[in-house]
């Protein structure tokens, strides 16, 4: 954040031309300062350099959050997002994907991640929550998905609305990494709390990504919004080089859905291509380092053969040192597919 | 506030350095600040910083294409997919080939896809009632293997078979296009080398607002010139898979088929060979729907490998001197018969077209 005229009251224009003089215009460079640095560079007295430090620790943006494990538990339970598919749950550890991480699917071409995707897609449009899709290939067909969450309505022990759960969910358009980025922030800024939509003097011209903030937050407290991008790598692809800024617009794409994570209820699932190496011949997911810690959980996606209607998911540590005892590491599961997108084996 | 990341933003590094150097990080830091004011505290133009501040508004303005699965059905159902004219197809296709995706027929050479490239090319040409959309075609040829005089032939057989119904309907709207008409109506791109390639791709979404009547996109083939002597891999995914990208985005903005052709190439495996589509793994991953052609005995059979909305499945089909046609019944001699025969079977399926494009996903 910049340092502006009437952020905070100590901050009036004589101090601020004297912080510019001394080569500081963001908060962050100011806070990384020492007093006595700031005293020296700026010539300004002790007492307004401490008095702005205390205001400007005061912001929203600054203070330091602090939240009870316990919190943080009940939390994740409550606004887990079921996949529509218990087999998969299981492999999740019960409650399906996680709130505030994000699960990555990945595998060869044609090995059911969409139908994942779908599945989880329709099932929680029926549960009552907000989906955002960035669709990278023209993947998701609106009749595709009225179909399951028809099928997914009529297994449901509640009465489920057809028509409201169809307008639950948006498929975003994603052609390169500036769009996937744009929508993310205007994502962000219809889910954050309504006093920090200044923005939409900005986007204003743009369609709503959901129905209103107003209608989110009435709702926020039993539900959740479910993001998936499918695919990241394919968005991506173009732009990983030595030449091209890629890796910086991937790490600014992780930055973000981590943000909408904390301060929002929202659980993100992204498809990811497999690439094979040296080091991993059995294949990891692609996209290289800038990617590889930004996924929480990695499921690899694998199917026999193409006649197969059976695919299996297999539940890989995100990175080695990171092992998550409430998810089955390791753990493997097959599921069906068919007309209903991804279905348990049993049924 | 917006936090977008300047970074995030299409500026050049040296800009980009330049606004990080003095304390802008964010959109939201840029919302309130002039021309005048930024030109002076970045020691820059005030012609580049007008030109930085335009930049950062129109790519938050610009907007990102999303609609509601609600709002989604009633464009699905105002759009018409390609027909093949061939039943067996239409059906393993969902009722044809669908608008605002890109699909891809792979095959060996020989296995039939300029042939159908050059039909759906016919096809596209045709009305609605016929299953077609009425609109012109870019033929983007990488191998010189378009030929026109069997275009022509094509787009003669297909229209004396499906005549006798078009006199039958007396509407306009059905009246048939003459064979100079369609062949008028395809506009063929040769190009010899990948630059060309890229180039024509690029240069396409002004060729398409100067002819918006073009319907039908295709590549045959995309592999030719990135698979001999090209040493780059990662160059290629990036060119390949921002092509990808490209043609998705005229595709979904002037709903546009896009048809890709491909080759196929040779794996080993356990010690066996088989033969699967070329480009590898990640442009498997490029293309919305795959079929795979191949001969199958006598005849040539289509096997839908990769479908985000259908089951796989295979079918036969054959090439006659009409072009691409069903084969009745299973394999077997019949499929050769010339044109006589399979008239009747044409033109039903050219009226089966229209109702069965309505009726996707009733796959069990």
């Amino acid at each position: 954040m910049r340092l502006v005229p009437d952020l905070v009251p100590a901050l009036t224009s004589s101090v601020l031309d004297a912080l510019k003089r001394a080569n500081l215009f963001t908060v962050n460079q100011f806070l990384f300062c020492g007093d006595a640095q700031v005293v020296a560079d700026t010539e300004l007295p002790i007492t307004t350099v401490v008095l702005l430090r205390e205001q400007l620790l005061q912001l929203d943006a600054y203070r330091i959050q602090v939240r009870s494990a316990r919190s943080s538990l009940a939390r994740e339970e409550k606004h887990s997002v079921s996949t529509g598919v218990h087999t998969i749950d299981d492999l999740l550890g019960g409650r399906g994907l996680p709130a505030g991480k994000i699960t990555q699917l990945f595998g060869r071409s044609s090995t059911g991640k969409t139908q994942v995707c779908l599945t989880a897609a329709a099932s929680a449009a029926c549960e009552g929550h907000q989906v955002v899709i960035f669709d990278s290939n023209s993947s998701y067909a609106a009749e595709r998905l009225r179909d399951i969450i028809e099928h997914k309505a009529d297994a449901s022990h509640q009465a489920v609305d057809v028509k409201s759960a169809c307008e639950r969910i948006r498929v975003v358009a994603v052609r390169d990494p500036w769009q996937l980025i744009d929508g993310l922030h205007h994502l962000l800024s219809m889910l954050s709390p309504p006093s920090s939509s200044l923005s939409s003097s900005l986007s204003s011209s743009q369609p709503p990504l959901l129905p209103s903030p107003a209608a989110l937050h009435h709702s926020a407290s039993s539900t959740s919004t479910l993001i998936v991008i499918d695919s990241i790598g394919n968005t991506f692809s173009p732009y990983i080089s030595s030449t091209a800024n890629g890796h910086a617009l991937l790490a600014s794409v992780g930055d973000i859905l981590r943000r909408i994570m904390q301060t929002t209820h929202a659980a993100c699932l992204v498809t990811n291509y497999l690439v094979h190496s040296g080091a991993h011949p059995d294949g990891k997911p692609a996209l290289g380092s800038a990617w590889e810690r930004t996924p929480f959980i990695n499921i690899k996606v694998a199917r026999a053969d193409p006649s197969s209607l059976l695919t299996t998911l297999e539940v890989l540590p995100a990175c080695p040192s990171r092992i998550e005892a409430q998810v089955g590491v390791g753990f493997s599961a097959q599921v069906g597919l068919g007309p209903t997108g991804v279905v348990d084996l049993s049924t | 506030m917006s936090r977008k990341p300047v970074s995030a933003c299409r500026l050049t590094a040296g800009q980009t350095h330049k606004l990080a150097r003095c304390g802008y990080e964010t959109v939201g830091d840029l919302e309130y600040v002039t021309v005048a004011e930024l030109s002076k505290e970045l020691e820059i133009g005030e012609e580049e910083a007008a030109q930085i501040l335009r930049q950062i508004k129109d790519d938050s303005s610009s907007g990102v294409e999303s609609s509601t699965v609600f709002s989604g059905l009633r464009r699905e159902e105002q759009l018409h997919s390609l027909s093949t004219l061939t039943r067996d197809f239409d059906e393993l296709l969902g009722g044809g080939i669908e608008p605002r995706k890109l699909t891809e027929f792979c095959g060996a050479p020989g296995a039939g896809k300029t042939q159908l490239a050059m039909q759906l090319s016919v096809n596209c040409q045709l009305p609605h009632a016929f299953g077609g959309l009425a609109g012109q075609v870019v033929y983007i040829d990488t191998e010189g293997s378009f030929m026109a005089d069997r275009f022509k032939e094509i787009a003669e057989h297909t229209r004396s078979e499906l005549q006798p119904r078009a006199s039958r309907r007396r509407k306009k709207q059905a009246a048939l296009p003459s064979v100079e008409e369609m062949l008028e109506g395809v506009h063929v791109f040769r190009v010899h080398n990948y630059i060309e390639q890229i180039a024509v791709l690029n240069a396409l979404p002004a060729f398409q607002i100067d002819h918006p009547q073009v319907k039908l996109v295709v590549i045959d083939s995309i592999a030719f010139h990135f698979r001999a002597d090209f040493h780059d891999m990662g160059l290629r995914t990036r060119l390949l898979n921002g092509a990808a990208q490209q043609l998705l985005s005229l595709a979904t903005q002037h709903n546009i088929v896009v048809l890709i052709t491909n080759q196929m190439t040779t794996t080993i495996k356990d010690g066996t060979a088989t033969l699967i589509p070329a480009l590898g793994e990640t442009w498997a991953h490029a293309c919305t729907t795959r079929v795979v052609l191949a001969f199958d005995g006598d005849t040539r059979s289509a096997s839908l490998f990769k479908s985000p909305s259908l089951p796989e499945g295979s079918i036969h089909y054959s090439v006659t001197a009409g072009g691409v046609r069903s084969v009745r019944g299973a394999a077997g001699p019949s499929s050769q018969t010339p044109s006589s025969s399979s008239t009747s079977s044409t033109a039903a399926t050219a009226a089966a077209a229209a109702t069965t494009a309505k009726r996707r996903h009733e796959h069990s």
